[in-house]
């Protein structure tokens, strides 16, 4: 029964949900998680002044109660306010969620779009130069750190380009310009280094799986038997070995959900992308804890609501699959 | 006036920034991420700037355009009775006009209020005369009534200020007696004891009353979350609110009812780049036309003079290392008697502030971008004292040496050195993160050892150095002050034996004569006596050092060229008077 199956599953990562947001509270609690950001060691104002801000904060409170509290909200999808603004979680997310799947489903699409064809034509001519090619090029990718990579284009497209003929190629930095932004084309505009760079990064991973996946179907008996009754190579490629090579990737693609908020946070801090990477990364500089723990958590239902959605999909590409 | 003024948040980024990059991300940003806490700086660098370039007055003023500055997070309130973070207070001085503001001099000037009021002869009252030609931007007078009522949100009996909640009501509870307002342009303070730093610390701009009174009467414990605080739509600044798209920009539009005049440019964007490098990449791309670039860039942004002014001046800042003083500090007992000792403790602070090269430390640690410090406040501040006034700690290692023999500190088997059994050695505590003050604590620990003094030094998350070093669970520790604005030179919430424990006096210092000057210091309210208190109270800090202060590093700024009269400087960071005067020169 899919609905048991699905119902069983849910229940299973509720623990999980908690025990994720448990570790994050012990280790940012250790860490000194009754610091008010701005406020504890400003020599400015009095001890009375940073007591009354902290009692605000409830952090005069001894720390299962503070835990307790943060549940609570929890179970009423309240995944609290943040420390130094006092702005609820749920607005952040709201504010910040649409760039943040703007840049990374843009990736994450681009590099599917290439990474399947890529790893196939690779199987097929495995062992030729373009596999060689191939090869070289997405282990380079694997290689190359993100930021090394964004800084590299900022300096290319941007920087190079302003220095010697006065202007930037493309924007390097936001989501839209300031002024008269905001249209199609200016948010394209600035789409581009970002989310070639963040694809960039899927592609060479993705493309090495879907070749080996590609190569190992290709051994398979039923593709053995589908030449040996005279179908046509592009039909056994394309549609008898491609659809079970892709399976796999659908795993992947699915683990990447949780990374459709945070995965990006690099590519966005380097591209000034304002997003929910970003945000997390912003506030964990300036000790905002309350903000790191309502995030980290929503990270964690992602994960868990990513894996669930995998096996969905897996199930749907896979008629031998059943729950 | 930028009474918050401080940019711990800014500097805690950095550190944080650093950490990463020392993990392995943003690798090649390391060094620049380094020390970009030292926004403050060199006075040389600011008259330079005062030139042809940025902070000049030009007469080929061009109207219209727009400048964009960069900044590294973003701003969570704009009013000032709210803002607890830098990031806050560009725009919330853009959008609202105080009652004085911070004048380029460090004295306090005039804004709404028409003159800085002199106390009364009771020592306690403060007649504000408002000017009669101020309103808000959607046309309505700003009256008196409008002071009076922000003071209300903020202390007294009129709403529910403890829920309404602004960072300043307790220190208002303890100062403030009554605001009132005698006539529609008038405002009288009265505090509940002669209170010299009240005027630089407490004197805020007005909210409007028209707007804002219904919040503060049906749903006070809402008010902070008003919409009006992060989008205001009547203001009293130069600029206007326009929009502030989140972890990118906020738009300030020019105000046209500005009580000074319409500002040059049309829009001031204040854009978050999220990192120094981005900031230094984007003035050379254009994208931005102010940054703060970290010291470690400095030099690179030099090759572009023809596009990019620097500017650097010393600001209100200071990096020292603390002492444990207190010899009966149940933590920390064994240090505390080696500090702490009633005879020999203040020989030994003094020797190893002796054994420190404090201009080797500022050239080689922090990019030249420091001076060493010869006083426990600010370079910048009024009290300063005459150097010549001040104990000279020239480096000395011989000196130091001496004073350790004197003290009773013999070299041991080991090279340490030992009195009564107990070895000379102690924990040196800094924060993570912060690339130039962990090179300093090894510096420090390196530059003890040749005297037979075994420093080890611990890095530990910021977060658990400020809870450590606030219950006084410490040997000795090194970290940083940094101020925006005009900040009065009181010093009683690092030196008063009452906020041992409580406030910044990790130290455990007590000294009964300290504890009055200080007390004195907060009620004379003639600055020429306040000034002769503090000069006593620096020779004597200066001498027992229970904090010794290293240096007072820079502000540096990069501003493109096509900006003119941005007059930035040490009080001028946030608090910008000139503002209005901004302008670009291609009109762009």
């Amino acid at each position: 029964m899919p609905w048991a199956y699905l119902l069983r599953r849910v229940l299973v990562s509720i623990p999980v949900v908690i025990g994720v947001s448990a570790i994050t509270f012990t280790l940012m609690h250790t860490t000194g998680g009754d610091y008010v950001p701005g406020v504890s060691d400003d020599p400015r104002l009095s001890h009375a002044a940073v007591e009354a801000i902290r009692h605000e904060y409830g952090l005069d409170q001894p720390w299962w109660v503070q835990y307790g509290v943060w549940l609570w909200n929890l179970l009423h999808l309240d995944f609290g306010r943040s420390m130094i603004d006092g702005i609820p979680l749920g607005v952040h997310i709201a504010d910040r969620l649409p760039n943040t799947l703007e840049l990374t489903l843009t990736a994450i699409v681009l590099a599917v779009v290439f990474a399947i064809p890529i790893g196939a034509l690779s199987a097929i001519r495995r062992g030729t130069a373009i596999d060689h090619v191939f090869t070289v090029v997405s282990v380079g990718g694997y290689a190359v750190p993100e930021f090394w990579l964004g800084l590299l284009v900022i300096l290319l497209f941007g920087v190079e380009p302003a220095l010697h003929w006065g202007a930037p190629i493309l924007p390097t930095s936001g989501a839209a310009s300031a002024f008269g932004g905001g249209d199609v084309l200016d948010r394209f505009s600035h789409l581009i280094l970002p989310a070639s760079v963040l694809a960039f990064g899927y592609l060479s991973i993705w493309s090495r799986f879907s070749r080996s996946s590609m190569l190992e179907v290709l051994s398979q008996d039923y593709v053995r038997t589908a030449r040996a009754k005279g179908m046509g190579e592009r039909r056994v490629v394309y549609v008898h070995a491609l659809r079970n090579a892709v399976m796999p990737l659908v795993t992947l693609v699915g683990l990447e959900l949780p990374g459709l908020v945070s995965g990006g946070v690099i590519v966005e801090v380097v591209f000034g992308w304002p997003g929910i990477g970003r945000f997390l990364y912003e506030r964990a500089l300036a000790y905002d804890y309350t903000t790191v723990m309502g995030l980290t958590t929503f990270a964690a239902v992602l994960v868990v609501a990513g894996n669930l959605l995998a096996d969905v999909v897996y199930a749907l590409l896979d008629p031998r699959i059943r729950y | 006036m930028s009474r918050v003024g401080d940019d711990l948040e800014l500097d805690r980024f950095d550190r944080f920034l650093d950490e990463w990059s020392r993990r392995d991300f943003l690798k090649g940003m390391g060094g620049a991420m380094a020390a970009s806490l030292f926004f403050a700086g060199g006075l040389e660098a600011l008259l330079a700037a005062c030139g042809p370039g940025n902070g000049g007055t030009n007469q080929n003023v061009k109207k219209g355009g727009h400048v964009t500055e960069a900044t590294t997070s973003d701003p969570t309130i704009f009013h000032p009775i709210f803002i607890s973070d830098t990031a806050s207070l560009i725009p919330g001085n853009m959008l609202f006009l105080g009652l004085l503001e911070a004048g380029g001099d460090g004295n306090l000037k005039p804004a709404l209020a028409k003159t800085v009021p002199t106390v009364a002869s009771d020592q306690l009252t403060y007649k504000f005369d408002l000017r009669q030609d101020a309103y808000w931007s959607d046309g309505k007078q700003i009256t008196s009534d409008d002071v009076v009522f922000t003071y209300d949100l903020m202390h007294g009996t009129k709403y529910d200020y403890k829920k309404i909640n602004s960072r300043y009501y307790p220190d208002l509870e303890q100062y403030l007696d009554t605001v009132t307002a005698p006539d529609k342009f008038t405002v009288v303070m009265k505090t509940k004891t002669p209170y010299a730093p009240f005027l630089t610390g407490y004197a805020f701009g007005p909210l409007p009353k028209h707007v804002l009174e219904p919040v503060a009467i049906n749903s006070p414990a809402d008010f902070r979350k008003n919409d009006y605080l992060t989008a205001p739509t009547v203001v009293s600044g130069a600029f206007t609110f326009g929009k502030w798209d989140k972890t990118q920009q906020v738009v300030l539009n020019a105000n046209s009812k500005y009580v000074r005049g319409r500002p040059n440019v049309d829009q001031y964007v204040i854009k978050n780049v999220g990192t120094d490098q981005a900031a230094v990449n984007q003035i050379k791309t254009g994208e931005v036309d102010i940054a703060g670039p970290p010291p470690s860039l400095w030099d690179d942004l030099a090759t572009l003079s023809d596009k990019i002014d620097r500017v650097s001046f010393v600001a209100s800042s200071y990096e020292y290392y603390g002492y444990n003083v207190d010899p009966n500090n149940p933590k920390r007992p064994v240090s505390g008697k080696i500090f702490g000792d009633p005879q020999t403790g203040k020989l030994v602070r003094q020797a190893l502030y002796y054994a420190v090269d404090r201009q080797q430390l500022a050239d080689k640690v922090y990019f030249k971008q420091a001076e060493p410090a010869y006083s426990v406040e600010y370079k910048t501040q009024w009290s300063l004292a005459d150097k010549s006034q001040l104990p000279n700690y020239t480096h000395d290692t011989k000196k130091a040496a001496d004073l350790l023999d004197q003290a009773g500190w013999k070299p041991g088997a080991d090279g340490v050195r030992t009195k009564n059994g107990v070895r000379l050695s102690f924990e040196l505590l800094t924060n993570q993160g912060n690339a130039a003050r962990e090179s300093t604590v090894q510096v420090l620990s390196e530059a003890w050892r040749q005297i037979g003094v075994e420093a080890k030094p611990k890095t530990v998350q910021f977060t658990e150095y400020v809870a450590t070093s606030t219950t006084r669970d410490v040997d000795t520790y090194m970290g940083g002050i940094v101020s925006g604005g005009i900040s009065d030179p009181d010093l009683s919430q690092i030196y008063h034996s009452r906020v041992i424990g409580k406030g910044l006096n990790r130290m455990g210092y007590s000294n009964p004569q300290v504890d009055q000057l200080l007390d004195e210091g907060v009620k004379v309210l003639d600055r020429s006596q306040r000034k002769k208190i503090y000069v006593q109270l620096q020779q004597i800090l200066m001498d027992e050092l229970p904090l010794a202060m290293l240096l007072w590093p820079k502000s540096l700024w990069a501003v493109s060229k096509r900006v003119q009269n941005f007059a930035v400087g040490p009080f001028n960071r946030y608090d910008r008077p000139w503002i209005k005067d901004v302008y670009v020169t291609d009109g762009k």
